[in-house]
């Protein structure tokens, strides 16, 4: 840039100028001091001391001779003694002079004329008295006078040419002094002319240099209107008042403005909403945004319509005033563009969901009836039955299993596919799994002649943490296939951790029929069904694999397969699993003997349901437990019952008219009636994972997923049977499962780890400091933030307690205070126990 | 310059000396011996177209005193005598230039125009007493050189003759 080769050129700081400045006072003042010196010294000249010196030394020689020629011509007679005498006065007098005068005092030095001027003085001096005395003395005196004084004339010459000689010695020096003063004052005038014509020639540089940067800057300015005026993007030009100086095509054509109507004006007449025109441009403020790259503002455009527009802002130092370019994007077409995106993205997605909605609702509505179905065969099938019509039934009822099967495959693609399946990490003993599994497909098996073996991990370590439901589902699934591929064959399931910290290896291997080259890529798409040779009798959806791919890819594994035909396939399962030291005694539940007998007083049970078939298979299924049954057939018979007399556990249908089950359980609850502490179970089809969760937090104690079989009901009556503790006053489990429902259940539960460990700490400290002394302020402040945490993690009977030592405390009564304090151990003891109850009691059922 | 210092001097001049006393004096007859003869006059004014002047006629012009030293003799002296333009005056004379001569046959030439009102001065005494040939006398012309740098320049110095006794007026 121009800027700094200028400065480099001519380096005019204030301080050079100064100098410059310095520099010319000073030879000016030298020359005038010179001249004023030279003047002096002519002045000196002109002022002689020397006088006519020569000519008066010179004199002495004339006047010596007149003296003479005086005596001469007075000894012959020819002039008076008075004309004598005036000679004699008139060399006396000059003899004086050069004796006494100052203008003679250097020649005084030089010997030769000193001796001289002493034999000059010593003649005079002798005829004085002759010259001064008598006439007749005076004649008689001539001889030797006229004698006398021709002696002198040699000394007489000898002071007139010594006169010479230094008074030209005198003039010379003089001269040599004043030419040196002029030769000074000439070489200044030189150095002064010099340094004024290196001044010319620096301002004529100068001058070059400033019309060549002008030329090269109206170029610039040229070149950068061509650009500016050219330019797509609106380019506004602003000063630090906000007012708009210049603006580009573009800038009009977005704003609508002709260019003369808009320069001028206030930039917030462009500008709408947060920050103003003002705001963005405005000195103080304008750092916020300068420099801040692209953001976005509201535009107002001349006809009153807002835009929304993308602008940057560079700030530009003009001088002493800042001026502001704002580059202008006009973001309309861009911002259509992108809701035009989202509303497409926002369809597709409705599409989706609607899908997703058709199935979950279709399951119920198929599954309902269903349930219906196949209990009744259940039922029927304990009838007297002709041996043709039990076939009859056990073909129904195979019918019916498979139907409900197919439902499910499609139920879980469907939840697995919503992305709303939640994994609910549980323990899980991975040999007692397999070994269910297999029992599971043992009689498939063995009617297609197959054999199945497992084998659980080699070093015991069988506890594990995951999905049980989930994991289940996979091997069977896998299994299930394998048995229904291989006929005489061999089905084996193996299960093996890789490390210590997992992962976990699943491999189900059979030696089936195999599956060709060609098709590998493609089994584990959805509605995939090879057409093996006896595939027609093996039916299916063709979801299975899709299923154990979508299960095995949302719990972080992989899932391979080697295949070849008429060998076999191995499908392997790789799986992060949790895994537990095998010293950790894992799940171990109170097993409660089967039904109800010889289990004490008869337990009763209300169940809350609308639909006739399922209120007879729930009556008939407890019945056959042991149980008393009392049926409501909906949510507000179910009220009224429940308020009459005390049951041990209520089922409670979800979806029932009137009243529904959610409203029925919190009636229940919250009423006054005599079952208000009854377990409520939850029946339902809607088998959606957050939705469980939603039935526990408004206080389901547990849920049946319909269709309801034997097992599940009796897995949900021993885990009701086992609520009566008093624990459920130290801990409130609804309060931690809506923390497993926030924040995920992995979370939830190393929260509450973290602060089972953190509260046992703080106990055991307060224990200790109440050894050494009484409550402090301190330690109240300790406990208030412990009933805080407490509150958080549902444990109530903590809360409590520590809430009533405050107040206790607050109140002035520092002794019940200690009372309270005194059964924190106790209280910390049994939330302890409740929370690895509860911890045990983890969900372990999607359905 | 000069003509600066001219005036500065002439100021100064007014301040140390006395003011010339009126112009048409009548000279008393001659009493003394006389120091200076003025030749060259008109004939029809002056008889012998001369004036011999002695003490009693300097006198009586008006005298003024001068207090310098000089380059030709020792210390500082007070010299009386009556200013040259002075005498001008009295003869009537303004444009006219005097030739001056000296006993040893020194002669300058000296315009009227070039005179102030009081220097030079046609010094008769010094000290007090009547000045002798020995001593520059009977009559020199002098100037107050001390004064100014103007006064101590050759043109000056080969002005002021010693051993005057004779004025020649140049027609």
């Amino acid at each position: 840039m121009p800027q700094p080769a200028l400065s480099r050129a001519f380096p005019m700081t204030r301080s050079r100028l100064a100098l410059v400045a310095a520099l010319l006072i000073a030879f000016i003042s030298g020359i005038s001091w010179l001249g004023l010196d030279v003047l002096r010294q002519i002045d000196q000249e002109s002022e002689s001391r020397t006088d006519n010196a020569q000519w008066a030394l010179s004199q002495i020689e004339v006047e010596l001779l007149y003296l003479m020629a005086a005596a001469d011509s007075a000894h012959h007679g020819t002039v008076s003694m008075d004309a004598l005498r005036l000679r004699y006065d008139i060399f006396y007098s000059r003899l004086q002079t050069l004796r006494f005068g100052r203008v003679f005092g250097g020649l005084r030095d030089t010997a030769k004329y000193t001796e001289s001027m002493a034999r000059l003085s010593a003649f005079m001096a002798a005829h004085l008295p002759y010259v001064d005395g008598p006439d007749d003395a005076l004649q008689a005196h001539l001889p030797m006078l006229f004698a006398d004084t021709k002696a002198m004339i040699g000394d007489a010459r000898v002071v007139a040419l010594a006169g010479v000689k230094v008074i030209a010695r005198v003039s010379d020096q003089r001269r040599i002094a004043v030419n040196r003063t002029l030769i000074l004052a000439g070489l200044l005038t030189i150095f002064l002319v010099a340094f004024l014509v290196a001044l010319v020639v620096l301002l004529w540089r100068l001058i070059r240099f400033n019309r060549l940067r002008a030329v090269e800057n109206l170029a610039n300015l040229t070149r950068l209107d061509a650009v500016v005026a050219t330019a797509l993007e609106a380019l506004i030009t602003v000063n630090a008042q906000g007012r708009i100086i210049e603006v580009n095509e573009a800038a009009c054509q977005t704003f609508g403005y002709a260019r003369q109507e808009v320069v001028g004006a206030d930039m917030t007449d462009l500008v709408a909403g947060e920050p103003d025109g003002q705001a963005l441009f405005v000195k103080d403020t304008a750092p916020a945004v300068e420099g801040r790259g692209r953001f976005r503002i509201t535009a107002r455009h001349k006809d009153g319509h807002h835009f929304p527009a993308e602008v940057s802002i560079s700030h530009i130092k003009a001088g002493e005033d800042a001026l502001f370019v704002a580059f202008l994007h006009d973001l309309s077409a861009q911002l259509a563009a992108e809701q035009a995106l989202v509303a497409a993205r926002d369809e597709a997605l409705a599409g989706e969901k609607a899908k997703a909605d058709l199935l979950v609702v279709m399951s119920h509505e198929i599954r309902t009836p269903l349930n219906g179905m196949i209990g009744t065969i259940e039922l029927l099938d304990e009838t007297d039955l002709k041996p043709h019509q039990r076939e009859y039934l056990r073909i129904m009822q195979a019918s019916g299993k498979l139907l409900m099967h197919h439902v499910n495959d499609v139920l879980d693609i469907a939840r697995l596919d919503s992305g709303k399946a939640r994994f609910l990490s549980g323990p899980v003993d991975l040999a007692d799994l397999g070994r269910e599994v297999i029992e599971n497909q043992l009689p498939a098996g063995r009617d297609n002649g197959n054999a199945l073996t497992f084998d659980g991990p080699s070093d015991g370590r069988n506890a594990v943490v995951c999905d049980g439901a989930l994991l289940r589902q996979v091997l069977l699934n896998l299994v299930g296939n394998a048995v229904k591929f291989t006929r005489n064959g061999q089905i084996s399931v193996s299960i093996l951790h890789k490390g210590p910290d997992g992962p976990t290896e699943i491999s189900v291997r059979d030696t089936g029929i195999g599956i060709p080259k060609a098709d590998l890529d493609r089994i584990f798409d959805d509605f995939v069904t090879l057409d093996a040779s006896y595939s027609r009798r093996s039916s299916g959806t063709g979801l299975g694999l899709g299923i154990v791919k979508r299960i095995v890819g949302q719990m972080g594994g992989t899932l391979a397969v080697h295949s070849e035909s008429n060998q076999g396939s191995l499908f392997r399962v790789t799986l992060p699993l949790k895994i537990r030291p095998v010293a950790d005694p894992g799940p171990q539940r109170d097993v409660r003997p089967q039904g109800a007998q010889g289990a004490g007083p008869q337990r009763v049970i209300l169940v809350v349901e609308d639909n006739d078939f399922n209120r007879l298979i729930m009556h008939d299924m407890l019945g056959k437990e042991g149980y008393e049954v009392v049926e409501a057939r909906d949510g507000f018979e179910g009220i009224t019952l429940a308020a009459a007399r005390r049951f041990d556990l209520i089922l409670m249908d979800i979806s029932m008219p009137r009243v529904d089950g959610l409203q029925a359980a919190t009636a229940i609850r919250t009423g006054q009636g005599a079952s208000r502490m009854t377990p409520i179970v939850a029946m339902t089809a809607h088998a959606l994972a957050d939705e469980t969760a939603r039935f526990r937090a408004d206080g389901m104690a547990d849920i049946l997923v319909k269709p309801i079989t034997r097992e599940a009901l009796r897995a949900a009556l021993n885990a009701t049977a086992t609520d009566a503790t008093p624990l459920g006053a130290v801990l409130d489990r609804a309060v931690l499962q809506s923390l497993s429902d926030d924040l995920g259940q992995t979370r939830a539960q190393t929260l509450v780890r973290k602060f089972r460990a953190e509260t046992t700490r703080i106990i055991r400290d307060i224990g200790d400091h109440l050894a050494r002394t009484a409550p402090d302020q301190a330690l109240i402040r300790d406990l208030h933030r412990l009933e805080g945490s407490a509150a958080m993690f549902g444990a109530s009977g903590l809360q409590k307690l520590l809430s009533d030592v405050q107040t206790a405390w607050k109140t002035g009564s520092p002794d019940q205070a200690a009372q309270h304090l005194a059964q924190l151990q106790g209280i910390w003891l049994a939330t302890e126990a409740a929370f690895h109850e509860a911890s045990l009691a983890q969900p372990s059922s999607l359905r | 310059m000069f003509l600066v210092r001219l005036g500065l001097s002439a100021v100064l001049s007014l301040a140390l000396l006395t003011p010339a006393p009126a112009q048409s004096v009548t000279l008393p007859d001659i009493a003394g011996p006389v120091l200076l003869t003025v030749t060259g006059l008109d004939r029809a004014s002056h008889p012998g177209g001369q004036i011999e002047l002695d003490v009693g006629r300097l006198e009586a012009l008006g005298t003024t005193e001068v207090e310098t030293s000089s380059i030709w003799t020792e210390g500082v002296h007070l010299y009386r005598g009556v200013a040259l333009r002075t005498l001008a005056d009295h003869l009537g004379m303004t444009t006219q230039t005097f030739r001056l001569h000296a006993l040893n046959d020194y002669a300058v030439e000296f315009p009227i125009a070039e005179m102030t009102a009081e220097v030079p001065v046609l010094a008769f005494e010094m000290d007090g007493a009547p000045m002798s040939v020995r001593e520059k006398g009977p009559v020199w012309l002098i100037y107050p050189y001390d004064l100014d740098a103007d006064y101590r320049t050759d043109t000056v110095y080969s002005r002021s003759i010693w051993q005057l006794d004779r004025i020649d007026v140049l027609r």
